[in-house]
């Protein structure tokens, strides 16, 4: 059996930009990259239930959105898990940290990926319900779509 | 004046402030708890069709996106006046109790265990889970995994997604409960109670056994007395899916018994300047300040004070242990199952661990019900008998959660109101961060770490989850401690990033 991949968006699809990972991995799910290996998933909130979402795949691909300063909005910060302190998502405050469960999940036998890849993009409005974006994050994702289109073509 | 601020809350839902105010002589005068605002709940649900909130409110949060689905389905069998059949009801508490046992589990041995389990002066960094697992074995952090992921399952399996339940609907539900998952569930729901007993084996082993804990638990330190609510069935006993909302005075008498939509005539909303969330309180004893007492309108709802105003435990084993938990305290018999209440506020993590008994075995009971395989699992709702006004609500694992609609002749939202569990309990989580920081700071000394643990515990202890109480789904958000002096400048300001 080749390698089994899943695709994560982070966030919240109904609190502004908080929704910009979720909205990334539905434009890849209508592409057509389901199956094959690769599966997908929404996650709202990060720490064990994140952990979990990810058990069982050799490899994750997570997009989430981020607070940082460092960066305007709608710039795109990528990179390993390990690398980041800064994402919205997979930190839960009502558990525990994704490194924290990462380590749990480790522990008691579950088998994680081996490797976890990235896509932080600075947001503007997370304070405000709505299902849509402010446009210099709206304009941001199709750029994140081609690249992690890129990175499930490249593992096929 | 001087103040402290406290930084980030780890294990904590959403972001607060705590800003802790000393007059000239050093001592604690206010301690405000302030989280930030979220905008435009109401404007974005106003105008959409009522049908749309169970799965928009389950949304706006990622921890108990259950307790809204349910609580809402229920607001709009209300708003269409219809009644579900028996089936869909007790399919909707079957996944309520799945959900309550997760929710429970891991607010035990992730969130409020860790203090206990690894002492409250355990740094914080190992006051975790890991640290759980580190300090009791391997072998709880799989019972843990595993009891999240088979009760994750019956989620999915009756609500149709993992995540955020879609399957009810005003006058019932979508899916009916074959043969094969029934007894799949039946299996589950007698492991989860395995897995409870064993949960309050830990608990009294590490903490009820431990004298240095049991006068933590009993400190005035944690001790509040204020009014206790919750929702009681016909029989007086706890129940988190239906009956009647009571609140019981310090004493315990009863105060009042009401049906969940006239939730209006017995709950007001203090304001204060500092914070836009508001406090409930009792309208009838009304608003007399952040203070304890039978004159003070100040209500609590959580696991304990869910206890404290219930004739008992509906089921067998969860009964024992109610009844162990008000002789353990010395509490005295008021009849009819209800006991004096117990007002240690660190006893919430014990009831906590009860009703995760209940929910395992009421999950059990209904799994067993020969009704649950009914077919007929919705009544047809008539878009031609719509009320105009909807309410709905349910024991969410942090206290009662309310859902209030108002709509148009068509269904269409015109307004939109949520009591949320943590909400009711903001001013007695305001006081108990406040006599925490009165206990530990004299004359303008800080005990440094002791102070910031001690004061998550006062806090954690209500398993406080401000992503819905502020409508937001927040991810990481700091807290941070300040103090301030009596000339309002900061003089110490405490952090810990997680």
């Amino acid at each position: 059996m080749g390698m089994r991949r899943i695709v994560v968006g982070l966030g919240n699809s109904v609190l502004s930009d908080d929704g910009v990972g979720i909205a990334v991995v539905r434009q890849l799910r209508d592409q057509g990259w389901e199956g094959e290996g690769i599966d997908f998933a929404e996650g709202h909130v990060g720490g064990l239930r994140l952990m979990e979402t990810l058990a069982g795949y050799d490899e994750a691909l997570l997009v989430d959105a981020m607070i940082t300063g460092r960066y305007s909005p709608g710039g795109v910060m990528r990179g390993d898990m390990g690398e980041w302190t800064g994402m919205r998502h997979t930190w839960s405050s009502h558990d525990t940290r994704l490194s924290v469960a990462l380590e749990l999940g480790a522990l008691t036998g579950m088998k994680l990926p081996a490797r976890i890849r990235v896509w932080g993009i600075e947001v503007k409005d997370v304070d405000t319900f709505s299902q849509d974006m402010t446009p210099e994050v709206q304009a941001a994702i199709p750029g994140v779509v081609r690249e992690v289109a890129d990175c499930l073509r490249e593992g096929r | 004046m001087r103040r402290i601020t406290i930084d980030p809350v780890t294990r904590l839902e959403g972001h607060a402030k705590i800003d802790i105010f000393l007059d000239d002589a050093g001592e604690v005068v206010n301690t405000y708890f302030q989280i930030p605002e979220l905008r435009g709940f109401e404007s974005f649900c106003v105008g959409r069709q009522a049908e749309e909130m169970p799965v928009i409110t389950n949304r706006i949060c990622g921890v108990c996106p259950e307790a809204h689905h349910v609580a809402s389905v229920k607001a709009l069998d209300d708003l269409f006046g219809v009644e579900p059949p028996e089936v869909a009801k007790k399919i909707r508490e079957l996944l309520y109790m799945a959900f309550f046992v997760t929710d429970h589990t891991t607010h035990f041995y992730a969130l409020g265990g860790p203090d206990f389990i690894l002492g409250p002066d355990a740094p914080p960094e190992e006051r975790n889970i890991l640290g759980v697992i580190r300090k009791v074995g391997v072998d709880i952090g799989k019972q843990v995994i595993a009891c999240r992921a088979r009760n994750h399952h019956v989620i999915q399996m009756l609500g149709g997604r993992g995540i955020h339940p879609a399957a009810g609907l005003p006058g019932g539900w979508s899916v009916a409960v074959n043969e094969t998952q029934r007894q799949e569930i039946e299996a589950i729901a007698r492991a989860n109670i395995d897995f409870a007993r064993f949960s309050l084996g830990v608990f009294e082993s590490i903490v009820l056994k431990n004298k240095d804990f049991m006068d933590l638990v009993t400190s005035d330190l944690f001790f509040h007395r204020t009014y206790s609510m919750g929702t009681v069935d016909g029989r007086g006993q706890v129940n988190f899916y239906h009956g009647r909302i009571r609140v019981v005075d310090p004493e315990g008498e009863e105060f009042v018994l009401y049906e969940p939509k006239h939730y209006m005539d017995h709950i007001a909303e203090h304001v204060e300047p500092w914070t836009y969330l508001k406090f409930p309180y009792l309208k009838a004893v009304g608003w007399k300040g952040f203070v304890d007492g039978k004159h003070s309108g100040v209500y609590t709802a959580t696991p304990l004070s869910r206890l404290n105003v219930s004739n008992g435990m509906p089921t067998a084993l969860a009964q024992e242990e109610f009844e162990r938990f008000y002789s353990a305290f010395g509490a005295k018999s008021l009849g009819d199952g209800r006991f004096q209440p117990v007002h240690h506020r660190l006893a919430t993590h014990w009831a906590r661990l009860i009703e995760l008994l209940y929910a395992s075995e009421h999950m059990l009971e209904l799994a067993t019900d020969p009704v649950i395989t009914d077919p007929g699992v919705r009544v047809k709702v008539r878009t031609d008998q719509i009320k105009g006004v909807g309410i709905g609500s349910v024991e969410a694992p942090r206290g009662t959660l309310t859902h209030h609609y108002e709509t148009d002749s068509r269904g269409i939202l015109t307004r939109v109101n949520l009591i949320v569990g943590t909400t009711n309990n903001y001013a007695p989580i305001s006081m108990s961060t406040k006599r925490v920081a009165q206990g530990l700071i004299k004359k303008g000394k800080v005990v440094g770490q002791g102070l910031l643990n001690r004061i998550e515990m006062a806090f954690r202890l209500y398993d406080p989850c401000f992503s819905c109480a502020t409508h937001s789904l927040p991810g990481h958000m700091p807290l941070i401690v300040r103090i301030v002096n009596a000339e309002g400048v900061v003089v110490d300001s405490l952090r810990r990033d997680s």
